[in-house]
């Protein structure tokens, strides 16, 4: 018995000594609005405040609007002390934008209704070239992918809604909670007689669905509007707006659209008030990757300038395995981690010691990997990691 | 045996070599590091801790399967046939699912090991239960459990499929990767590979005499019962180390004791060592095999699980042999 005692003993110890936890506190950067100590101009810049950015994606049109408005002045500040400035939109697209804004805010149903019918296509084409005709307002819309949930979240009441994926209820950063409760069914495996009773008008779906969920929906006839080209930013832009006409609401994704592109610009403007550093953006779960040129990610470091020395190797994939000796290797100053919201595991990396020295800036993964318009959203936490104080 | 060693030495040698940072920088991170810099190296840092986990896996592994070979009198155990390196990866995917590891990292190597310790109990008692261990009843367990094991995994997957970074996690656990290991790797393998191997090491005469049968090891003095109860905690360290540090590398328990006792013949006194010699250099090759060839899209438990179940299919179909005794 004491045989067992000593072994069991000289184990615990040996756990014990190599996992005794670090008394150094991790604490979480939080910067809720964007600032950078950069410059002296960003004094006088509009606070741009991630909170605001998320209620305006969130399909607060007003707040669109205002934000806009405060970006205009912004960039006429920025060009009068000389910063060079590319103009995302044109002068006749900021009046659409605030008169979209007012019409869906002030306008009466009928108005609204009598507007739709005159912005609304006759026809679209979805992403596998089936031509949908859109002679009748679609009522009910189940969005059965990331993308179509989405952007039907902040276009459409939700009472339109009959069935959301599973996964957004896991981004109820993104997805409030008390919205998605009132719609009536979580698309899991399609419960056929679930979906009969709720029967959706239109399904969206794309080739990477789940065939047996496909199968149920053409069984009941349900027509299947494919939209999966979400490559780029502009499949993103696109989307929104076709995914508009189907949602029977063309005016919301125009705007929608427009707020996304100037938010763009927004950010822009602040990157340019930056000094260039040596940063890296990877993702990490227990392993690194870098995102390669097929994802949007990739789009975005590149307006940013970042992993763009490594571009070469990223050229045709998703995503490419990095190990911690060729990050070490590659010497950046400054780590971007894009990992799961509260992950321990990203947390630690603050204390590995292949990064001692290092600033390392934690990210929501979520939000990066979100293929809809809260793209805006990622950009900025991506902006703001690039400009936040060390 | 100068021979050996000169192997020893290119494969250890290599291992640590190959890399992507240039040498003069590991150098001078290595001046710092003696002079009380403690930057992180490539060299001291990540290949260091990966050979050692590689050489201690595949140690284990080897003397595993060599020590259950004998325990069990037959040519076919191994902790993957038996389904014991199964029941180890479901405490653990336990573990990874309540993310308890993040906390008390420990908790890995504690629970592979109590998992596989369980499962061997288990498959001894059932088979035991029908008289005589019989080689087909150990491996009628064996396979019994392991489906039920496998079961509970895939509706534990099933039921979390939609939690991506958790599929991908335990996806490549299960493949046995050697990515990313570090010394807290080292350290959740090692105090159980040294109690492991250590108690094989002890019992290595002792298993001379199982090979013959309990009633003939009774005979001759054996307290059969104290012996294997150790033997399978040894296996057990063993294996929960192995999975614990690298994951899954099914099969390769298999492989090589068998290859050795083909050589050298089954006096375990001699195949005990081999096996942790040849093991341990066979998985670090496998390992460098695949670094300097770029396959980074295949891991050892691939590699290990596709040759090693072409050559359990071989042993199973080639003429029968005479088990032989020592």
């Amino acid at each position: 018995m004491k045989g067992y005692a000593a072994i069991a003993f000289f184990i615990c110890t040996w756990w014990m000594v190599a996992f005794w936890p670090r008394e150094e506190a991790i604490k979480a950067c939080s910067r809720p609005t964007l600032c950078g100590p950069h410059s002296p101009l960003y004094d006088y810049l509009s606070p741009l405040s991630r909170d605001h950015l998320k209620e305006a994606l969130q399909g607060n049109f007003l707040l669109m609007a205002d934000l806009m408005r405060q970006w205009e002045v912004d960039a006429e500040l920025l060009t009068s002390h000389g910063v060079s400035l590319k103009q995302a939109l044109t002068r006749s697209e900021r009046l659409r934008a605030q008169l979209l804004a007012r019409r869906l805010t002030l306008a009466t149903s009928e108005e609204l209704t009598s507007h739709t019918a005159c912005d609304r296509l006759p026809y679209v084409r979805d992403d596998v070239g089936t031509l949908f005709s859109l002679r009748y307002p679609f009522v009910r819309f189940l969005p059965q992918t990331y993308v179509s949930g989405g952007i039907g979240l902040t276009l459409c009441p939700i009472t339109s809604l009959v069935a959301i994926h599973r996964g957004l209820w896991n981004q109820p950063q993104l997805y409030p909670p008390h919205r998605l409760q009132q719609i009536p069914m979580t698309i899991d495996r399609l419960d056929g007689e679930a979906l009969f009773q709720n029967r959706p008008d239109v399904a969206f779906v794309a080739l990477y669905s789940n065939p047996h969920a496909l199968q149920t929906l053409r069984n009941q006839q349900i027509p299947l509007f494919f939209a999966n080209k979400i490559g780029s930013l502009q499949d993103i832009f696109q989307t929104i707006q076709t995914l508009g006409h189907v949602y029977n609401r063309p005016q919301e994704a125009e705007l929608l659209v427009l707020f996304a592109r100037a938010a763009f610009e927004a950010l822009d403007a602040r990157v340019q008030l930056a000094h260039p550093q040596k940063m890296l953006y990877v993702t990490y779960r227990e392993r690194f990757f870098l995102p390669g040129n097929q994802s949007v990610t990739y789009e975005l470091l590149q307006r940013l300038g970042l992993n763009s020395a490594l571009s070469s190797s990223l050229e045709g994939v998703w995503r490419l395995p990095i190990d911690r000796e060729q990050i070490v290797t590659w010497g950046p100053e400054k780590l971007i981690v894009s990992s799961p919201q509260h992950s321990q595991n990203a947390e630690q990396l603050k204390h590995d010691p292949a990064f001692r020295g290092k600033e390392i800036r934690v990210i929501d993964e979520d939000v990066q990997e979100t293929p809809n318009h809260f793209v805006v959203l990622a950009y900025f936490d991506l902006v703001n990691a690039v400009l936040g104080a060390p | 045996m100068k021979k050996g060693w000169l192997l020893f030495l290119l494969i250890t040698g290599l291992t640590l070599a190959t890399g992507s940072t240039p040498w003069h920088e590991v150098w001078e991170g290595m001046v710092a590091r003696w002079e009380g810099n403690a930057a992180w190296n490539p060299l001291l840092d990540e290949r260091l801790p990966r050979l050692i986990v590689l050489l201690c896996s595949g140690a284990s592994l080897a003397v595993a399967g060599a020590a259950m070979q004998a325990l069990f009198h037959n040519p076919l155990a191994s902790p993957n046939v038996l389904g014991i390196s199964l029941g180890g990866s479901l405490l653990v995917l336990i573990v990874f699912i309540t993310d308890a590891h993040l906390a008390y990292p420990a908790l890995i190597p504690a629970s592979a090991f109590f998992g596989s310790f369980l499962c061997l109990l288990l498959v001894y008692t059932i088979a035991k239960s029908a008289g005589e261990v019989q080689l087909h009843h150990l491996l009628l367990t064996g396979i019994a459990l392991s489906t039920v094991f496998l079961a509970i995994e895939g509706t534990l997957l099933y039921l979390l499929r939609d939690q991506s970074q958790l599929i991908q996690l335990v996806t490549e656990w299960e493949a046995g990767s050697s990515a990313h290991r570090t010394w807290q790797h080292v350290h959740m393998q090692l105090p159980l590979t040294l109690v492991g191997l250590w108690g094989c090491w002890y019992y290595r005469s002792t298993l001379n005499l199982l090979s013959l049968g309990d009633e003939e090891a009774l005979n001759l003095g054996v307290d059969v019962k104290k012996v294997r109860w150790l033997l399978f905690l040894s296996v057990a360290l063993l294996t929960g180390g192995t999975l614990a540090a690298l994951g899954g590398v099914p099969f390769f328990g298999l492989i090589i004791p068998h290859l050795i006792r083909q050589v050298k013949g089954p006096d375990n006194t001699l195949l005990l060592p081999l096996a942790a010699i040849c093991g341990a250099l066979t998985l670090s090759s496998i390992d460098l095999t695949l670094r300097l060839t770029g396959m980074t899209a295949l891991s050892i438990g691939n590699l290990s699980a596709l040759f090693g179940g072409l050559f359990f299919l071989y042993l199973l179909i080639k003429p029968q042999r005479q088990w032989v005794k020592t």
